[in-house]
């Protein structure tokens, strides 16, 4: 596969680094040492409509309905969207408005699931559907979509769509990105360990389906063990050109811009995607969800979790999606501490739990129960003194004291001069601000701000148009209206015009009165006419 | 289940604070502070405690009249910082209401003036000492010289005869106890003529720049490696700073040595060093961006030496800084990195 010109090397032949970023103590081993395992299945499970970015998925079931495991429960909306399936067998019991478990500001509609115990596939999963390596591109990426695959990582963004937008240049190399960054999580570690086949497998699928050759999955340099697991995973799939390459234990390397240019030395553009680089990038939890949707014909109904931090049993759990945040705790041995903080995802980019009957979704990839004293104290924070730390470690190479001045002073001009969009939230600022000023929660809430004025500004722009456009409209019919007038104000004033208009006029009166006489009597309306043409010929002479 | 806002990630606590921060540049000055002790004596003790004792005063009458959390700001070590690097500036005998003005003005005007802790343009160590240099000029010919080359030892009962009533001790005159400093002598040197190798004949130069500054500087230089190595300071300010000053001099030295001094002489004498690792690199007055903090160096740098050269006053470091601080939004301003994913 040719390199696009800004690649002098192909993808992971180096290590690039890239800017800021934080070496963190890392508590992976924790939840690492009992293997992946499924917990009993629970009561309910509890299956929010939007567990993905964009539209909320729009439901095909009804209350009391029963359905079997891998049934199809919301199909995805129009627009960017992913479906919902059941996780197991049972019945429909509510549908009803939720707060999302990792947006808690937010609501969607959610279904309640209890199932029946017998845990019954239904019959359109698990049939062979024919080798995967005869489907067309379209074909693959249809059934990834229709299995309700998005981004296991986190990001929860649509598989399909994210793979079937548009290509900067000729793909090249996908990247399976297995860089686990945040402290705690080890969930992909876990896949990778217990599945590699499977997420190898899958891996393939997608670059067979993208048309690319060359494989790349990368991990934490630290886990020895897990590369050895893979590279054996690869021999067995007799896969020459996927490569395990090793990269360095930086947060947030996990992030796909940081991963790609640790990998590549290049820039994904800000206003751009990995496509632009002629790169497609998924998570490993993904690739192996690829896998049972194209050979298993089971939809995404369950993902891997890691539940660690101040639980007795901290481990890995294979737990289907909707399952409630308290039965896994209480599978995990229950909480060390009673008064210990719930937070789903890592303890950096993590969103509290505020409601542990909520069910997991497909993008929790762990819960972390920390202990007071783990926590940041809600302290008063000092006055920010410059010191530039934020500056040194900011990944996306912001200048985070000055864009907290912006958003402090509510200088909306200055802080999107100084790009807060591009702020990935990584939290890094703010565990190394000596003053212990809140970063990210000021800069979350000013690009909120500035998303709503942005909204405010299209909205005003676009009525701003409609106007100008009534107002060209008006004035284009006032000046057709006005020109008209003219033409007639100029064929009246004009001699010679309004003689050959009432010629003509004469004309076509003289036509008619031939028809309608034949040829008698008609000698007198003619020599009239031809009088009073003649008379004013005269006069125009 | 009872709604409570949500904690705003991250969860997990910073390990640093301003605390920890001031703390580290304090212990980083202690090796320059007991260098100058044993080559200039128990006068800067004295100065330092002076200062130490005004800035605290100004400090906790500032924050309550200004209604702050006390406990907060009297920990922070902030004040301690200034008070030190502005006792480090002072000559040794200097009296002691010198330490009163200048930390008036350094932590009331200049700081909470200005806002208070992370709010002042200037740096408030160099307000106070400009604000002595520009009204009592005379105080800083009161530099005794380094203890191997006193004629009369001053006991610490002398010292602080000398501090509290602004005289000579005895029978002793100003004369016999003070000197010129290295940087003094160059300025006269050259105003009268002399050549700078006839003027470096004078005992109180050492090898680069005056015997026992020299040595003061490379132990200022020490704690500073140890701060950049701590990640407390950057290297830009310092590097930019000191590698300006040699390579501005050098081709003036070359040119013609007689006329102009050693560039090593620039670096270790006055407070070149110490502004390089402690003074410039003052972040809240300093500028915010990689380049700019560049710049910042270059800048004192630039200042310092003309103002040596061309100045009223030896030193200039901090007028330099001064100037500097002015500087530091415009040069915020106009060297903005570059974000990431975006075209030059």
């Amino acid at each position: 596969m040719s390199l696009p010109a800004s690649m002098t090397h192909p993808p992971g032949a180096y290590l690039h680094g890239f800017h800021g970023g934080l070496k963190l103590r890392h508590y992976k081993q924790m939840s690492t040492r009992l293997g992946l395992a499924r917990p009993p299945l629970p009561a309910y499970l509890q299956l929010s409509l939007l567990q993905h970015v964009g539209v909320a998925a729009e439901p095909v079931v009804k209350v009391g309905q029963q359905v079997r495991k891998g049934e199809l429960l919301a199909t995805a909306a129009a627009g960017l969207s992913a479906a919902v399936h059941a996780p197991t067998s049972g019945r429909i019991d509510a549908i009803k408005e939720q707060a999302l478990l990792r947006k808690p500001t937010l609501a969607a509609a959610a279904i309640t699931l209890l199932p029946d115990g017998h845990d019954e596939w239904h019959p359109d999963c698990q049939r062979r559907i024919g080798n995967w390596r005869e489907f067309s591109a379209e074909n693959i990426l249809q059934r990834i979509s229709a299995a309700g695959i998005v981004g296991l990582g986190g990001a929860v963004f649509p598989t399909g769509s994210k793979l079937s937008s548009q290509w900067g240049m000729p793909a090249h190399t996908l990247i399976i990105n297995g860089a686990e960054c945040e402290p705690y999580i080890s969930c992909d570690e876990m896949l990778m360990r217990e599945h590699a086949g499977e997420v190898l497998l899958g891996a393939r699928i997608v670059a067979h389906a993208l048309g690319i050759d060359d494989i790349i999955v990368a991990i934490e340099d630290q886990l020895g063990a897990l590369a050895r697991a893979l590279e054996a995973a690869r021999a067995q799939l007799d896969d020459a050109q996927l490569r395990v390459v090793k990269v360095p234990a930086v947060y947030p390397e996990g992030g796909e811009r940081q991963l790609i240019k640790m990998l590549t030395g290049l820039e994904v553009p800000a206003d751009g995607f990995p496509q632009s680089l002629g790169l497609a990038c998924i998570n490993v939890g993904t690739a192996w969800a690829v896998k049972h949707a194209l050979i298993d014909r089971e939809p995404l109904i369950e993902r891997v979790i890691t539940v660690t931090g101040a639980v007795r049993e901290p481990r890995n759990w294979l737990a289907l999606l909707g399952t409630p945040i308290e039965h896994l705790i209480s599978h995990s041995g229950g909480l060390e501490q009673d008064n210990a903080r719930l937070v789903i995802g890592g303890p950096i980019m993590g969103e509290q739990v505020l409601d542990r009957a909520l069910g997991i979704d497909k993008g929790s990839n762990c819960l972390l129960a920390l202990a007071p004293d783990r926590l940041r104290q809600p302290e008063q924070s000092m006055p920010c003194i410059n010191c530039g730390e934020c500056v040194r470690v900011c990944p996306a190479m912001l200048l985070p004291q000055l864009l907290y001045h912006g958003v402090r002073k509510g200088d909306l001009g200055l802080t999107a001069e100084l790009k807060l969009p591009d702020c990935i939230e990584c939290g890094c600022c703010d565990l190394v601000c000596p003053s212990h000023i809140p970063l990210t929660d000021h800069f979350r809430a000013g690009k909120q701000l500035l998303a709503q004025q942005r909204q405010q500004q299209a909205r005003a722009d676009k009525s701003a148009r409609r106007h100008a456009a009534r107002e060209d409209r008006l004035q284009q019919a006032a000046e057709q209206r006005a020109a008209k007038a003219a033409a007639r104000q100029a064929r009246a004033s004009d001699p010679a015009q309004a003689q050959a208009v009432i010629a003509a006029a004469l004309a076509r009166a003289r036509q008619r009165q031939q028809e309608r006489d034949g040829s008698s009597g008609s000698q007198a309306g003619d020599s009239q006419a031809g009088d009073v043409h003649s008379e004013q010929d005269s006069e125009a002479s | 289940m009872a709604v409570t806002t949500a904690a705003g990630a991250p969860h997990i606590p910073a390990q640093n604070s301003v605390q920890k921060v001031m703390a580290q540049v304090l212990v980083a000055l202690l090796p320059g502070v007991l260098a100058y002790l044993y080559y200039f004596g128990i006068g800067m003790l004295v100065q330092i405690v002076l200062a130490l004792s005004f800035a605290y005063l100004f400090e906790w009458l500032s924050l309550l009249l200004r209604k702050q959390p006390l406990r907060m700001f009297m920990g922070d070590l902030s004040a301690a910082v200034t008070a030190l690097l502005f006792a480090l500036s002072l000559p040794p005998l200097a009296p002691w209401w010198c330490s009163l003005i200048g930390m008036l003005f350094a932590i009331v005007i200049a700081k909470h003036l200005f806002g208070g802790l992370g709010h002042n343009r200037f740096n408030p160590a160099m307000v106070g000492l400009a604000v002595l240099l520009i009204s009592f000029p005379r105080i800083f010919t009161y530099w005794t010289p380094p203890q191997m080359l006193a004629d009369t030892s001053l006991s610490l009962g002398d010292v602080l005869y000398t501090i509290f009533s602004s005289q000579p001790p005895g029978a002793l005159s100003w004369d016999a106890i003070t000197q010129a400093t290295p940087l003094d002598q160059l300025s006269t040197g050259a105003a009268t003529g002399l050549l700078v190798t006839e003027v470096r004949q004078n005992p109180v130069f050492g090898d680069f720049g005056g015997l026992g500054w020299e040595w003061i500087a490379n132990w200022y230089a020490i704690g500073g490696l140890w701060l950049l190595w701590r990640r407390v300071i950057n290297w830009r300010v310092p590097v930019a700073l000191l590698l300006t000053t040699f390579l501005l001099t050098t081709p003036f030295y070359l040119f013609d040595p007689d006329a102009n001094p050693l560039p090593l002489q620039h670096i270790f004498s006055g407070a070149t060093v110490l502004a390089a690792f402690f003074i410039a690199t003052d972040p809240v007055s300093g500028s915010a961006t990689p380049r700019g903090q560049l710049l910042f160096g270059v800048g004192v740098a630039i200042i310092m030496l003309s103002i040596r050269r061309w100045g009223a006053y030896p030193d200039g470091v901090a007028f330099a800084i001064l100037v500097m601080n002015m500087f530091a939004p415009l040069l915020d301003q106009y060297t903005r990195p570059r974000v990431f994913g975006h075209p030059r």
